[in-house]
Formats: C-alpha cells, structure tokens, sequence
C-alpha cells in the first residue's frame, strides 16, 4: 500500500533540500490543499514518479550473459 | 495503524542474514559454491542496474563481469556494515560511473546540464487529468519515457534509479555514490522535475492531437 505521507514528505523533503519533521510536513500538507500552484506543482511530481515506476524498465539478465559471467569467473553456475 | 512485522518475518529475515554472513565467510575461504550461490543471488539485479546506467547490452555485461571480480577478489574488505547487495551496488555504480567518465558521457552530459537544467523550476505546470494511464500507456509514450530516461545525465539518473527506482534511502544513496546527502536530494528534484517536464510536453501533444507531427 502506498503510505501517502511518507511520499509527500518524501517530496518536500528533496523540494526543499532538507530534512523536515513530521508537524513541518502536516503544516506544509495543510497549505498545498489550499495553495492550487503548490498542489499541482507535488501533484504532477508524485505523477511522474508512478508514471516512470511503470514504465518497462526491468531487464532481465540473458541466459548468455549469465553463462559468460560465470565463465569469467571461473565458477560453475548452480 | 503501523503494520507489526510477525515473528515468523523477523526470524525468516534474521536467518537469511545469517545465512548470507556464512556464505560470504565461505566465500572469502575460497569456497567455489558459496561463490557460486553470492553470482547467482544478485547477478540480476546487478546487471538491471548496470543496463540502467549504461543504456545497452555490452557495457552492462562488462560491467556486470567487472562487479563481480572485485566481489571475489575484494569480498574479505566487506565489513558487512550494509548489506552485500548495497555493497555490490556501490561497486556496479562506481565501475559504471568510472566507464561513462571515461567515455566522455559525462562531460557531454555537464553541457546538457547547463542548458536544460537551469530553466527547469522555472516552467509553468498545469494539473495533469485524472486516468493519466489511458494517455500514456502506449508505445510512443514508453519511447518517450525511455528517451527522457536515456537523456538525463548519468549522475542524475543513478540517484533517480536508487531512490525512485530501487526505493533506497537518501542516506543509502549517498553512501552508494559516494556522494553527500544534499547532493543525492538536489540530483533527485532536478531528475524528477526534469521527467516531469518531458511528461509533461508528452500529455500536451497527446491533447492537441499532433503527437510525432513537429
């Protein structure tokens, strides 16, 4: 499950370059519900962050690259 | 409410930690199959890093193979004060890195960094529609995606990849690249802004309906 609070203060935190504690975050998570610019602007960050997670970036590592790594090492694969 | 872990987790977890302490012990002594057991758990998640970083096949199996040399020929200097696979990401960031530098990447990447990433946080975003998914899950978006990805310059796509990616720890992340806190957060905004911004330009063709015409 996704923990909201943690992402937004995950957000904030790399926004603002430091570190802030948990009654900082509430007061900030309380202004960007009422601030609109604010609200797009973790909006469309917390967007592009699941949009990016679900993109086809898994690369497997190929059956020959596998047995050549081995090789290189000198070990048998198991 | 906070989920508690369950016995049975913490005990599994306790006993693959231990078991892994035996196999590097094993290792480092020389054992082939412990060595053997070590590639085989993290060789994919080592090379998913490695094709991440360095964008095609062959590089990402030199590195690949280089990682793991170090492993065994170095693996009695892991102090086990993070795990071995943070150890061994260290390791296939560093090699890496120290490829693309050689390469020149970096230094291409430096002007990139000078021409696009300064006007980042100036541009002007408009909320994003709800059910984004229909919009950008076809195969002209994922190209985008990928490109995007391909163009954000290696220092800043390995702090993407670790943190938004791999879910580590800014802490973990900084320790990775060798690199400060601050340095990991400032990286990771301009990553993202800058993603957000070539999603955003995606969504605004996709709604003029000139997608691949300009």
């Amino acid at each position: 499950m996704v923990d909201h609070n943690k992402e937004l203060s995950d957000i904030l935190n790399t926004k603002l370059g430091e570190d802030i504690d948990g009654d900082i975050v509430q007061e900030l998570a309380n202004h960007i519900k009422q601030c609109q610019d604010c609200k797009v602007d973790v909006d469309t960050i917390q967007q592009t962050i699941k949009i990016v997670r679900t993109g086809d970036f898994e690369y497997l590592i190929p059956k020959n690259v596998s047995k050549r790594l081995f090789q290189a090492l000198n070990l048998e694969k198991e | 409410m906070k989920h508690k872990p369950s016995c049975n987790c913490i005990l599994s977890k306790l006993k693959d930690s231990v078991s892994e302490s035996v196999l590097i012990t094993n290792a480092i002594n020389g054992d082939k199959l412990a060595q053997s057991k070590l590639v085989s758990t993290y060789s994919s998640r080592i090379y998913a890093i490695a094709f991440r970083l360095m964008k095609n096949e062959e590089d990402a199996e030199d590195v690949l193979q280089e990682t793991f040399i170090i492993m065994l020929n170095k693996l009695d200097t892991f102090k086990g004060k993070s795990t071995l696979y943070t150890w061994l990401y260290r390791v296939a960031t560093n090699v890496a890195l120290g490829k693309l530098r050689k390469k020149k990447k970096i230094d291409e990447s430096a002007a990139f960094n000078k021409i696009e990433f300064e006007n980042i946080s100036s541009l002007e975003m408009a909320d994003w529609p709800d059910h984004l998914e229909e919009k950008f899950d076809t195969e002209e978006f994922q190209e985008c995606l990928k490109k995007a990805m391909d163009e954000l310059p290696d220092h800043y796509r390995a702090v993407f990849i670790l943190r938004d990616l791999e879910g580590h720890s800014t802490r973990n992340s900084a320790k990775i690249l060798e690199i400060t806190e601050a340095n990991v957060k400032v990286r990771l905004m301009r990553a993202r802004l800058y993603l957000r911004d070539q999603l955003a330009y995606h969504l605004k063709c996709v709604e003029r309906g000139n997608y691949g015409r300009s």
